[in-house]
C-alpha cells in the first residue's frame, strides 16, 4: 500500500456518498420536534420534552407501515476473510408502487417482518409476503414504500425492513387496512444452513414451505 | 510539542458527559435548536453510522439529539464549536449502544476494489479506540484536524500524531495480508 492516505480519502468519499442518500431520507425526521422543515423550533413545554425517537414518533403511521413497493435491496457478499460487504441494488416491487419523485421527502421507520418468507431461486432469493399499508403514492400520506436491508455473514442473514411514507405536516390517522404486499430479496450466496433473522426484532424468521 | 493524550478521552468513559454541566446552570435550551443542529446532522449521521453501524445510526443520532437537547444549556462556545460538541456526544452515545458485533461495511464496486476496501475496513476496526476515532472523524466525517482536536480535546499536533500512528498501524496490517 503505497498511498494509504489516498486510499483512505477515496474510500471515505465513496462511503460518504453511499450514506448520503440514506441520511437524507431520515435527516428531517431526526430533528426533534420540528413540525416544519424550515420553521423554528417551538419553545419546549416545561419541563422541556426530549425529542421523540423516530420509531416511536409516528405510531399511527408505523401501525400501517408494514411494507410494500419499489424496494432498494441491499445485498451482501462475503469477503474472503470473514468480513462482510454490502452492495446496493434496486429492484422492482409490487404493482402499483412508485418510486419517490426527486426531492420528495418521506418518513421512514424500521418494521418487523410479520409475514411469511419463502426461498426461491436455488436459495438465492427470499420472497417476503406480508400484510401492510397501501402501495406508495406521493399524495397519500398513509401509503407505504419500503426497502429491505440485508446483511449476510457466514452464520446468518439479517433482513431489516424499512417502511417509508410520504412526509406530511400535521397529524394523519391511517386506517388499519391490510394490503397484501410482497418483496423479493436477492442474496449474494444461497441461504443454505444460515439462520434468517428479522433484524428489527432479532427473532429467527421461519421459512414457509410454499 | 502537543499533548500526547487527549483530555477529552472522558468522552469515551462511562457515565460522563461530553461537556460537564456547569454549576447552577438553569438556562433554557438553546433557542431554535433545530436550526442550530441542522448544519451538523450529516456529520452526526456519518459518525454514528461509522461507529455504531447503519442499523443503529438513526437511533444513535436521535439519542444524541435528545442528549444535546437536555444538555444544551451546558454547551460553552469557548470550549469548542457546536459540531465538535455534538460529535463528541455522538461518539459517546455510539459507544454506549455498541453491543452488537461490528457492523457490516457498506462497500460496493469492482471485485478488486471491494477486496481492498474490505481489508481497509477490517484494519480500521482493529485500531486502538483513540486511533480509530481520529480516523473516523478525520477521514469519514471529513473534519479538519482542528475540529478533530476540539472533539478529542487534543492539540492539533496530537491529532496529527495520532493519525500518523493510525496510518502506520493500518499500513502494517494491510501488508500482512
Amino acid at each position: 500500500m503505497t498511498d494509504l492516505d489516498g486510499h483512505l480519502r477515496e474510500y471515505a468519499q465513496r462511503w460518504r456518498e453511499s450514506q448520503r442518500a440514506a441520511y437524507e431520507v431520515t435527516a428531517r425526521s431526526a430533528v426533534p420536534q420540528t413540525p416544519a422543515v424550515s420553521g423554528p423550533l417551538p419553545q419546549p413545554p416545561s419541563p422541556p420534552s426530549p425529542p421523540a425517537r423516530p420509531r416511536r414518533r409516528w405510531p399511527m403511521v408505523a401501525g400501517a407501515l408494514v411494507v410494500g413497493g419499489v424496494a432498494v435491496v441491499v445485498t451482501t457478499v462475503i469477503g474472503g476473510r470473514g468480513t462482510t460487504a454490502t452492495h446496493v441494488s434496486t429492484v422492482g416491487g409490487t404493482a402499483g408502487a412508485g418510486a419517490l419523485p426527486a426531492g420528495q421527502s418521506r418518513t421512514s421507520v424500521g418494521v418487523s417482518i410479520g409475514g411469511s418468507v419463502r426461498i426461491t431461486g436455488n436459495g438465492r432469493h427470499l420472497l417476503i409476503s406480508f400484510t401492510g399499508g397501501p402501495p406508495f403514492k406521493s399524495s397519500e400520506p398513509c401509503s407505504v414504500d419500503y426497502r429491505a436491508i440485508v446483511t449476510e455473514t457466514r452464520q446468518q442473514v439479517r433482513v431489516r425492513l424499512i417502511a417509508s411514507s410520504p412526509k406530511h405536516v400535521g397529524i394523519v390517522v391511517c386506517a388499519a387496512a391490510g394490503f397484501s404486499r410482497h418483496l423479493s430479496v436477492s442474496l449474494a450466496q444461497p441461504l443454505g444452513q444460515r439462520a434468517l433473522i428479522d433484524d428489527q426484532t432479532g427473532q429467527v424468521l421461519p421459512i414457509s414451505a410454499r | 510539542m502537543g499533548r500526547r493524550w487527549c483530555s477529552r478521552s472522558v468522552v469515551l468513559n462511562e457515565d460522563t458527559d461530553p461537556v460537564p454541566p456547569a454549576e447552577g446552570v438553569d438556562d433554557p435550551p438553546i433557542a431554535d435548536f433545530d436550526v442550530w443542529v441542522r448544519p451538523h446532522l450529516a456529520a452526526m449521521s456519518f459518525l454514528a453510522a461509522r461507529l455504531a453501524g447503519d442499523a443503529d445510526r438513526d437511533d444513535v443520532v436521535q439519542e444524541s439529539l435528545t442528549r444535546a437537547w437536555k444538555r444544551s444549556s451546558t454547551y460553552r462556545p469557548e470550549r469548542g464549536s457546536p459540531r465538535a460538541w455534538l460529535l463528541a456526544i455522538v461518539a459517546d452515545r455510539a459507544r454506549r449502544r455498541h453491543r452488537r458485533p461490528p457492523p457490516a461495511e457498506l462497500v460496493s464496486g469492482p471485485a478488486a476494489q471491494v477486496e481492498a476496501d474490505l481489508d481497509l475496513e477490517a484494519a480500521i476496526a482493529r485500531l486502538a479506540r483513540s486511533q480509530r476515532l481520529a480516523v473516523e472523524l478525520y477521514y469519514f466525517a471529513d473534519l479538519p484536524v482542528a475540529e478533530v482536536a476540539g472533539i478529542l480535546g487534543c492539540s492539533e499536533g496530537t491529532v496529527k500524531s495520532t493519525l500518523s500512528d493510525a496510518r502506520a498501524r493500518l499500513r502494517a496490517r494491510l501488508e500482512e495480508r
